[in-house]
């Protein structure tokens, strides 16, 4: 068997992403067949256990574009293909090809003659002239011609109907789809499996005549498992098992990928495709090379708006979240009344979708979410292109979590770290240290890195003295290596400052879980102006609720050593005063922080929430709009727990909501932590 | 254990016995021997019938159980209606349905092959024909056929289904004044010697069958002769025997604790939300991979449907948009229904008189709200229809 090279797999790549699965054999879309599985379980075993008495049910799968539905239909014909026990009691008609050309109900039953013909059935033409103008005969008698031929093969039809909804709509007005319903009521010859883009109201609405007779099956977002299985499935097939590895070394690039775009097969196989011809991008990249796949389709669908509908839909993708009529009126530049008609307009053809709160004022919103994230990252100004990344950064960050389960606890102090790249840049830019990233290893390896690269001098002195040595590196190393004798040899023997010494003794013994000795030398260190040991121990107490050790801590440390903890942590340190009940400390540092032009950290944020700050969270977000827009699900999560904010919570994207559901589960994990 | 399943690594998995869009038939039918009995009474006793109950409620599948098994000595035959919309579509139709009542019993066959040559039948299977002569007067075909008839004592019964809507479809394309030959032909038949010694009629359709008449006519008498029959909830220990036999040799099993909460869950005992909610369990223990179902899972699954059924909005905005002088009375009357799960009559008339509607109250609870399928009443005690509605309608309209 050839082993894929890096050239092969360039060719082969076009095999993730083919669209057209009709094109596949039969042994193809049986391995390919990965996700929608309890769909498929759901229909196979109903028609198994259908004994030849009972009626059965008819079934649509709604799902938007590349939601799987014509894969699935094909999944399912084969099955009766390979089966015999179903080969000899159904035969299949697949229409997903013709149904363009379907305008009556007579076109369906014709197409159908067709296919059955092809497979021997030998059903006689009918000439349409010697019934019209009366065509529900004609329709009829069509219907009575595939019954008959059915009835004398002993075999019942599945008939498979891709874009059922659009079968239903080009069928014209109730009549038809009266008389389908009348025909499938009145014989049991006949079971319909089909696919919608949309819930369509024929389905829903009383007055018509399918109002609850399908057994609608929704096609939604594939789960994180779903895709993993995905990933897992093409690592193997592709032989590249690097692929498999970067499931579970980022999760939190899928997760973000998963839920800003419509987290469909056909998107998730794209990004399949660009991890295996582009590893070791950061979730943006691959949302902007994902977002540009669907560009051409995106285009054909706004060509079909006119130039006012087009310029209403823009303004509202670039709210993001859901937005009413007053709100468009100054970014519009028309009056109210024109957005509502166009909006009505773009509502009525599915663009957008009404919201209804509690009081008069409706909300409106681009239906699909992935369309609008479109929209947003290349139709979009600077802004929403940087809330967009900004977006997309929190939700890798947040999932990439070692252990997301908020119990863990494993992050002593922020509940992730920055990224390597995003240390490096801070460290290169030579900003001040005063939001210096807290997981201290990932500062470190960026100083290796900028002392490999002779950039030092653009460090401050102060830093450049923690690291003289050049030792840290391989101190580090050998500890996470659990090469402990090593360690202990490179600690005792290395040039350091006796502060740093003492420090990594402490994490010599921290990371073989002797507390006690790690606690000693921990304090030994901060006792010589080790600033990095003092952060260090406050978070293991702070991380173990040992409020009354903090407080024996501070009151024991100088202030100096106070003062340098406030200027190279001070957002931790805000943390510690509300945590210890410094209310007045706690006070006056956090109205420093929180101001209108500041964009301080997500952990900040989330600690405030975790430690009951509700509303002064909230109003730091009413004053810095830029922070709002920077930490949207950290926002709504702030609504929702200050509680009374259901009007505002309906303009919540809803690609953000289980995040929203995750922080808030996180947050109420802690409280019962802190506080019991 | 089938292929998809071992690759997949699912346990065999047997689905309860649902169905919840077409009629119920076969062994999907649980049986509703009260309803069965009580039609085949009127039926016995030469009464046409008219049954009533809002969509989704399991009429269909009772007449269809009735049609194909009956024990007396009719000729039997459902059908569904609903695309007939003219005189002529319908006399066809009942000329059709009467050769097919007759063949299957094999009486009168110098009479079937008249009319075999006359319409030009086409066999299409086992008990059903198509008739093709299209140029012909059907209405007065089935006066003749009447005429034939008369010698002959088989008594043939009709469950014509979606009768209302045909009225409907008749009244809109082709006027009043074929909707009330209709309406007027039916009533004469009724009285009429010939057809009453062999028909009986029954009609199915939601209860807007009056409403319908009174657009058409301006009055209802015109079916004041029809035994009304009505289509209520199962009661208690049927819902319990429902779920039983829907569970019968089904992977998921349920304790009868479990069985009571999920009854208590839903409240009002249709079969088909009953069949709904098991479905959904269903689906989640199976991407579990677990049989037993638990409090807590019925919990997930109601939520679910209520999520799915998210277009609840359009019984809402629906009588906003059609209704807009009485929409404050009719959300009241929903919100407080939602809210108390039922309402007394008495209560209904003490919400009207808040919102001055002291003489139209009672017209507009039957046509609007009962008619669509929003509530239906036992023995003066109204209440959704469906539990799902019900809760969201509770949800959007909350009594403060």
């Amino acid at each position: 068997m050839e082993i894929p090279t890096s050239h092969n797999i360039k060719v082969m790549n076009t095999d993730i992403i083919q669209y057209q699965n009709a094109n596949q054999s039969e042994e193809e879309i049986i391995k390919n067949f990965i996700v929608r599985q309890k769909e498929f379980a759901r229909v196979m075993d109903d028609i198994r256990s259908t004994d030849e008495g009972s009626s059965f049910q008819h079934y649509i799968f709604v799902g938007s574009r590349g939601s799987g539905k014509s894969t699935l239909l094909r999944r399912i014909q084969v099955e009766f293909s390979l089966e015999k026990a179903l080969k000899q009691q159904y035969v299949v008609v697949n229409l997903s090809e013709e149904q363009s050309a379907v305008y009556k109900l007579y076109d369906l039953w014709d197409y159908v003659i067709r296919d059955l013909n092809a497979m021997g059935f030998n059903i006689e033409k009918k000439d349409f002239r010697s019934y019209a103008p009366d065509m529900k005969s004609y329709t009829i008698v069509l219907h009575s011609q595939i019954i008959s031929a059915l009835q004398t093969k002993k075999k019942r039809l599945i008939l498979l109907i891709d874009n059922f909804d659009r079968i239903i709509d080009s069928v014209g007005n109730d009549e038809d789809a009266s008389l389908l319903r009348e025909l499938l009521m009145n014989h049991k010859d006949i079971r319909i499996i089909g696919g919608s883009t949309v819930m369509s109201e024929h389905f829903w609405k009383y007055d018509k005549p399918f109002f609850q007779f399908f057994s609608i099956k929704k096609l939604e977002s594939l789960s994180l498992e779903e895709v993993k299985k995905l990933l897992e499935f093409w690592s193997d097939k592709m032989h590249l098992p690097e692929l498999a590895v970067q499931i579970n070394k980022h999760p939190g690039k899928i997760e973000s990928i998963r839920m800003l775009t419509d987290g469909m097969p056909r998107t998730m196989l794209l990004f399949v495709d660009m991890m295996i011809n582009r590893p070791e991008q950061n979730g943006y990249h691959y949302l902007q090379l994902i977002v540009d796949k669907a560009t051409p389709i995106y285009q054909e669908r706004l060509s079909r708006l006119s130039p006012a509908q087009k310029k209403v839909l823009s303004e509202l993708a670039y709210f993001w979240d859901a937005a009413s009529v007053d709100e468009l009126i100054p970014k519009c530049n028309m009056d109210g009344k024109t957005i509502s008609a166009l909006l009505n307009q773009l509502t009525q053809s599915k663009y957008v979708v009404k919201i209804k709160g509690a009081t008069k004022n409706l909300l409106y919103r681009l239906e699909e979410r992935f369309f609008n994230l479109w929209f947003i990252m290349t139709q979009g100004g600077i802004q929403q292109r940087l809330e967009a990344k900004a977006l997309a950064d929190f939700l890798e960050k947040w999932y990439d979590q070692a252990d997301i389960q908020p119990s863990s606890g494993n992050n002593p102090y922020g509940i992730h770290s920055w990224t390597d790249k995003k240390a490096y840049d801070h460290w290169m830019s030579g900003s001040s240290s005063d939001n210096i990233p807290i997981a201290n290893e990932v500062s470190q390896t960026a100083y290796v890195s900028i002392k490999n690269k002779k950039k030092t001098d653009v460090l401050k002195r102060s830093d450049q003295e923690r690291f003289t040595s050049g030792f840290e590196e391989p101190i580090k190393k050998a500890i996470e290596d659990k090469n402990y004798v090593k360690g202990l040899e490179l600690i005792q023997n290395a040039e350091l400052d006796e502060g740093v010494r003492n420090y990594w003794m402490a994490i010599y013994y921290e990371h073989q879980k002797k507390f006690s000795d790690a606690e000693k030398y921990y304090l030994h260190a901060i006792q010589l102006g080790n600033v990095k040991a003092l952060n260090d121990l406050s978070s293991y107490f702070y991380k173990q609720n040992k409020i009354q050790k903090i407080r024996d801590l501070f009151n024991q440390i100088s202030k100096e050593m106070i003062g340098l903890f406030l200027k190279s942590y001070r957002q931790f340190a805000v943390i510690l005063y509300l945590y210890s009940g410094k209310m007045d400390l706690f006070i006056k540092l956090a109205q420093e922080e929180l101001t209108a032009d500041k964009i301080v950290l997500d952990e900040f944020i989330l600690s405030l929430l975790i430690h009951k700050q509700n509303n002064l969270v909230f109003n730091y977000f009413e004053i810095n709009p830029k922070a709002k827009e920077h930490y949207k699900p950290l926002f709504y999560a702030t609504l929702k727990l200050k509680g009374g904010m259901d009007q505002t919570l309906l303009k919540m994207p809803p690609e953000i909501s289980q995040n929203v559901d995750d922080i808030i589960s996180f947050i109420r994990t802690k409280q019962d932590f802190y506080y019991g | 254990m089938y292929l998809w399943q071992q690759k997949h690594c699912y346990m065999e998995w047997k689905r309860p016995n649902t169905i919840t869009g077409s009629a119920a038939e076969g062994s999907k039918y649980f049986r509703r021997e009260d309803i069965e009995d009580r039609l085949w009474n009127e039926i016995d006793k030469n009464n046409h019938v008219l049954f009533l109950a809002p969509r989704r409620v399991g009429k269909s599948s009772i007449v269809k159980h009735m049609a194909k098994n009956n024990v007396h000595s009719f000729a039997c035959l459902y059908e569904d209606i609903e695309s007939d919309s003219s005189i002529q579509d319908f006399y066809r139709r009942l000329c059709r349905m009467t050769y097919v009542a007759l063949s299957v019993v094999g009486k009168n066959k110098s009479l079937l092959s008249k009319w075999l040559k006359k319409w030009r039948i086409t066999s299409i299977g086992k008990e059903k024909i198509t008739i093709e002569k299209n140029d012909l007067d059907y209405r007065k075909e089935f006066f003749d056929l009447l005429r034939d008839l008369q010698v002959q004592r088989q008594k043939i019964v009709l469950f014509l289904d979606e009768f209302p809507d045909v009225l409907w479809k008749i009244y809109k394309r082709h006027g009043n004044d074929d909707a009330e030959i209709l309406l007027n032909d039916l009533r004469t038949l009724r009285q009429t010697k010939a057809f009453k010694d062999v028909f009986v009629m029954v009609l199915l359709g939601s209860v807007g069958l009056s409403h319908i008449v009174k657009k058409v006519t301006g009055r209802a008498d015109k079916v004041n002769d029809l035994h009304k029959e009505y289509l209520y909830a199962l009661k208690p220990t049927q819902a319990m025997a429902f779920l039983d036999y829907l569970m019968k040799d089904a992977t998921m099993q349920i304790d009868d604790e479990t069985k009571k909460y999920l009854l208590d869950k839903i409240g009002h005992f249709i079969p088909y939300y009953i069949q709904l909610t098991i479905e959904e369990c269903d689906d989640l223990l199976f991407e579990e991979q677990r049989p037993e179902l638990t409090k807590p899972d019925i919990d997930k699954a109601y939520k679910i449907l209520l999520k799915k059924h998210q277009y609840f909005e359009d019984w809402d905005s629906r009588l906003s948009k059609y209704f807009p002088h009485k929409y404050a009375y009719l959300s009241e009357v929903l919100s407080v229904c939602a809210a108390n799960n039922k309402l007394t009559i008495q209560e209904i008339y003490n919400i009207a008189l808040s919102h001055k509607n002291e003489t139209e109250w009672k017209a507009d609870l039957d046509d609007i709200l009962i008619a669509d399928g929003y509530i239906s009443d036992e023995d003066d005690q109204y209440q959704f229809n469906s539990p799902f509605l019900k809760d969201w309608w509770k949800s959007r309209h909350p009594i403060i």
